[in-house]
């Protein structure tokens, strides 16, 4: 059975329970570490795939990132930043570092396929395939339309938490966003059969 | 990493769709990721630890901690030779200074300045 995760939180209170847990790290309680641990790896791993393409340099990327936010423990002043935008903000740098150094030389169909347990072998080849397809494309745009597209769509995050991850205006962020989608358009546009999506 | 699937709204375009598709996916790291992580806030817990037990500068002394706020013994001692020709000059007669400024007597040096210094005869008296 599909369903939603179930949030208790506000989203504000969320934000202020991340930045205590931080802090208490930074007094030496590794429980506080663990469980800052639970609640962001997963968004640093799914948002450093998706930017990368593949699940093994994405993990690599979040052990980066979290032994960055260990070590920023001792000195974090609750109240001033979130911590989950300032780990957005650097798991988008190492991102885009890596992407760097290997630009062009993602093919269209090199990306790990996330595992699929839906019923229907085409169905979950296809599947498999649109999400290969779109990993891959997002890999090949320029990095910051990736990295804004990424943090729309699909972190969900809202222009102005974008901007301020990404230290631009909103305008800049709607911008990027726009011409990163549409060139994922065309990137995708030829292979709609293969991929078993279909036109409005 | 494993991945998880949500319900999504097929309404939207089929890049939005598609996009959407993705972003309900939410990987979980692998054990040994998050292995991984838990070591390195051990180890940064451990140095952090390091760090505040690292002991204090022992304790000088008087004397070394004067010679410290002058600039070490090096500078000690050009300033103890310093003082020490200043004093040997103020309290010695140098013979090479005897031409020079006039003579001189056990304790008083008398100068001339070439004109008749009794200040009762510049007064015509």
């Amino acid at each position: 059975m599909l369903q939603s995760p179930v949030t208790t939180l506000a989203p504000k209170a969320i934000h202020d329970q991340n930045g205590a847990l931080l802090v208490a790290f930074g007094n030496g309680d590794l429980e506080a570490a663990r469980a800052l641990m639970g609640a962001l790896s997963p968004r640093v791993v799914s948002q450093a795939t998706r930017m990368l393409g593949n699940g093994a340099e994405a993990e690599d990327v979040a052990q980066d990132a979290f032994m960055r936010l260990w070590r920023a423990a001792s000195t974090w002043r609750q109240g001033e930043a979130r911590v989950s935008t300032w780990l957005y903000r650097v798991t988008s740098n190492l991102c885009i570092d890596r992407l760097r150094t290997r630009r062009g030389s993602v093919g269209l169909d090199d990306v790990a396929e996330p595992a699929d347990s839906t019923p229907g072998a085409l169905e979950t080849m296809q599947t498999a395939a649109r999400h290969r397809a779109l990993s891959n494309a997002l890999a090949r745009l320029p990095e910051r339309q990736a990295q804004a597209v990424s943090l729309r769509h699909l972190e969900g995050l809202s222009n102005p938490e974008i901007a301020e991850i990404m230290e631009i205006g909103v305008e800049a962020v709607e911008s990027l966003v726009a011409r990163g989608k549409r060139a994922l358009a065309a990137a995708l546009e030829g292979r709609k059969d293969d991929l078993g999506y279909e036109d409005d | 990493m494993t991945w998880g699937m949500k319900m999504i709204d097929k309404s939207a375009t089929p890049l939005d769709a598609l996009l959407a598709e993705i972003a309900c996916l939410q990987a979980v790291p692998s054990d040994a990721v998050q292995e991984k992580m838990m070591a390195d806030a051990r180890a940064v817990v451990a140095e952090n630890v390091v760090a505040m037990a690292a002991p204090l500068p022992a304790a000088r002394g008087l004397f070394g901690g004067l010679s410290a706020l002058i600039g070490g013994w090096a500078a000690v001692g050009g300033l103890t030779a310093c003082i020490a020709l200043g004093v040997g000059l103020g309290v010695s007669k140098p013979a090479g200074l005897t031409g020079l400024f006039g003579t001189t007597t056990q304790d008083v040096v008398s100068v001339s300045l070439g004109v008749d210094a009794n200040p009762l005869s510049l007064l015509g008296g």
